[in-house]
Parts: C-alpha cells; structure tokens; sequence
C-alpha cells in the first residue's frame, strides 16, 4: 500500500485503463501459451468420449 | 481547482485522492490474486498440469 502515490504521477486516466489492459494481455498471452504447448486443454474443450471401460453395465446372463 | 496547492502535478490529484485511488486498486488486486490462486487449485486438481 505504499505505492500509492504513483497516482501523483501517473494519472489515472491512463493509468488504470494500462494496468488493467496489461492484465489482460498477460492472462489471454499465457492462455494461448498453455493452449499451444499442451494437448490436453485443447482436449478438454475437445470433449473427449468417456472411457468405455468405465461405463460398461455388468453383463446381464 | 486551478491553483490549488494540494493538488499535485503531473495527475492533478490530492495526496488523499490518490492514496485512496490506490486502495481500490490494491483490493481489486488481491481479489484477482484469489481467483487466480482458485483457478490454479482447480488445473492442478483436474487436469494433468504438474502430475
């Protein structure tokens, strides 16, 4: 909290709109990083099959 | 407004203003950081991220 006397220089009409928007450039950089890299977000959104084996019923005689 | 000495350049805003300014963005920031510290609970729990 001892910070906040960048608002003397830095005015918030610029400021805020910066910090913010940065943010945001940051978290969709690092999603699209993560979604690029990796396979199984892109896999999630995917929406695999369930495994079969999970939902075979028990054999009926 | 136009020569008032509390008031500070470049911003143009009081002492009392900013720090209060900066309170704000202080707690949004700390509510994004526990949102994240969620978000991050739930990758590492449900998806193959660090196992």
């Amino acid at each position: 909290m001892n910070q906040g006397r960048i608002w003397l220089v830095v005015n918030p009409t610029v400021g805020l709109p910066l910090f913010l928007g940065t943010v945001l450039v940051i978290a969709l950089l690092v999603h699209y990083a993560v979604l690029s890299h990796t396979t199984w977000f892109s896999g999630y959104w995917q929406g695999h099959a369930k495994p079969a084996a999970a939902v075979t019923a028990p054999a009926t005689p | 407004m136009s020569d008032d000495p509390n008031r500070v350049w470049p911003s143009g805003l009081t002492l009392p203003e900013a720090l209060e300014l900066h309170k704000h963005v202080i707690d949004g920031s700390r509510i994004f950081f526990l949102i994240a510290v969620f978000a991050h609970i739930l990758a590492y729990t449900y998806s193959p991220w660090l196992h």
